[in-house]
């Protein structure tokens, strides 16, 4: 599919790097347009000019853009709002959130919700709370706009979930009842799916550890097999010497 | 077919190389090194050499230099205590122009760009724990204002912590000289929550009315 041009659009930068000698090569986020390349021309460096240095990730914006090939041309952006003030660890989840939508949504195809969802989860890390709820709320949407998302009230033969039952959430069709204790990440308490199915999402502490663990394994699913490099540097901000310590299992 | 000659063609096709130098630049350059300044050309082909041959990264700030220590880091009219982080060696230059600063320096190279591939190892962090050790009283994170920049940042902020010693980030703010109507909502912002308070005009007691 290919580019439709835009006058205006909301979006956000995802990633930019530089292109040629004074462009970028920005990644967007479009709520219209989903994910989009775009070549931003004579917007590399001088930030100072409020050009360049408006064109960061974290930053709500308005784009415009001609041109309908894979890569269409910035013609002019402007801010749309303050800038999130994402600072140390809200700022690593930003760049988690960035690389979730760069490694699983595909170019052109259109994620309104998502970038609602997007947006929330932006202004949530920017509010010095737990970041998890946040992390979590997100990709919970990510998985459902891509139609990756567990079943979360009803298990795969349409009974309702129920509380006390564990559950074998597999990639492939609904949640199946087990034996529980769960063994290993694919297998939750029905406590946590219908956790997961409350809007909005409050996962009480004792169910937290099996909600990231289920979420990991169905990221790491989709990304086949290539670590996230986001979550790499978040783990060696907590290495305790990061010199002699082994380095940490993939899940 | 080419139009020069191969040594021409491929001289060309060097200059090409730097920054900002297209085929013409490129043409241009190389004729006038060969019809005009045959000597500066053998000047520029020796320091080429020189500077590659010669020029290894400084033991403590990564900075170009000689031997094992740069200038910067062999003097002994520097603070010791004071390490000022930048990603590159124009930072430096920069920060040397302006003539306030007498700390030491550590170069990145770089910034922490996760999207990139670009972590701790790539940017050789393992190593500023040890330069931490050598007597440094406070971290100076000098890194750019962008998000990369603050990642960077915040992770050698925790480093700095870790190893008990204390960070502090550079402010950001309207430049001197520059007027609030045209600074973009995001310095501005910066710039009213790293606000510090006015000092007190100082010692009223020697001046009068009439002092001025």
């Amino acid at each position: 599919m290919r580019a439709t041009p835009a006058s205006l659009a909301p979006g956000y930068v995802l990633h930019r790097r530089p292109y040629g000698e004074t462009s970028l090569l920005a990644e967007l986020f479009t709520r219209e347009s989903g994910r989009l390349g775009v070549i931003a021309k004579g917007a590399q460096g001088r930030g100072g000019r409020g050009r360049g240095g408006g064109l960061q990730p974290f930053q709500p914006l308005l784009v415009s853009w001609r041109g309908r090939g894979e890569l269409p041309v910035l013609a002019d952006w402007e801010a749309a709002g303050p800038p999130l003030p994402l600072q140390g660890d809200a700022l690593l989840g930003g760049f988690y959130l960035n690389e979730l939508l760069l490694r699983l949504c595909r170019r052109h195809d259109p994620h309104p919700e998502l970038f609602l969802a997007y947006a929330r989860a932006l202004g949530e890390l920017g509010e010095a709370r737990p970041l998890v709820l946040a992390l979590r709320s997100f990709e919970k949407a990510l998985l459902d706009s891509l139609g990756l998302g567990p079943m979360l009230t009803e298990d795969r033969s349409g009974a309702p979930i129920r509380p006390g039952q564990w559950y074998r959430c597999s990639p492939q069709g609904g949640p199946q009842p087990i034996v529980g204790p769960g063994r290993g990440p694919w297998e939750v308490p029905g406590t946590a799916l219908l956790a997961l199915a409350g809007e909005p999402l409050v996962i009480p502490p004792e169910l937290q550890a099996a909600v990231n663990g289920l979420f990991r394994v169905l990221i790491a699913d989709q990304l086949g097999g290539a670590p996230l490099r986001t979550r790499a540097l978040w783990q060696a901000l907590r290495r305790p010497a990061p010199a002699d310590l082994p380095r940490e299992p993939e899940v | 077919m080419s139009l020069f000659a191969p040594p021409l063609a491929r001289l060309i096709e060097a200059l090409r190389l730097l920054p900002g130098v297209g085929p013409k630049s490129a043409q241009r350059m190389a004729f006038h090194l060969l019809e005009k300044d045959r000597d500066g050309a053998l000047v520029l082909a020796g320091a080429l050499r020189d500077a590659l041959e010669i020029l290894r990264h400084c033991r403590d700030c990564r900075m170009y230099c000689e031997g094992e220590l740069c200038l910067i880091c062999q003097s002994s009219h520097r603070d010791e205590g004071l390490l000022c982080v930048v990603e590159t060696p124009a930072d430096v230059v920069a920060i040397e122009n302006a003539g306030f600063y007498r700390g030491k320096y550590f170069i990145l190279m770089g910034h922490l760009s996760p999207l990139d591939g670009i972590g701790p190892e790539e940017l050789g962090l393992d190593r500023f724990p040890e330069r931490l050790a050598q007597g440094v009283r406070e971290v100076i994170l000098a890194t750019n204002p962008t998000v990369e920049g603050e990642a960077t940042a915040h992770f050698l902020a925790t480093l700095a912590e870790r190893a008990g010693v204390r960070a502090s980030r550079i402010a950001h703010g309207v430049p001197m000289g520059g007027e609030l109507t045209y600074v973009d909502s995001g310095t501005l912002s910066h710039a009213f929550s790293g606000r510090h308070r006015v000092a007190h005009s100082g010692d009223v007691s020697d001046s009068t009315t009439e002092t001025l």
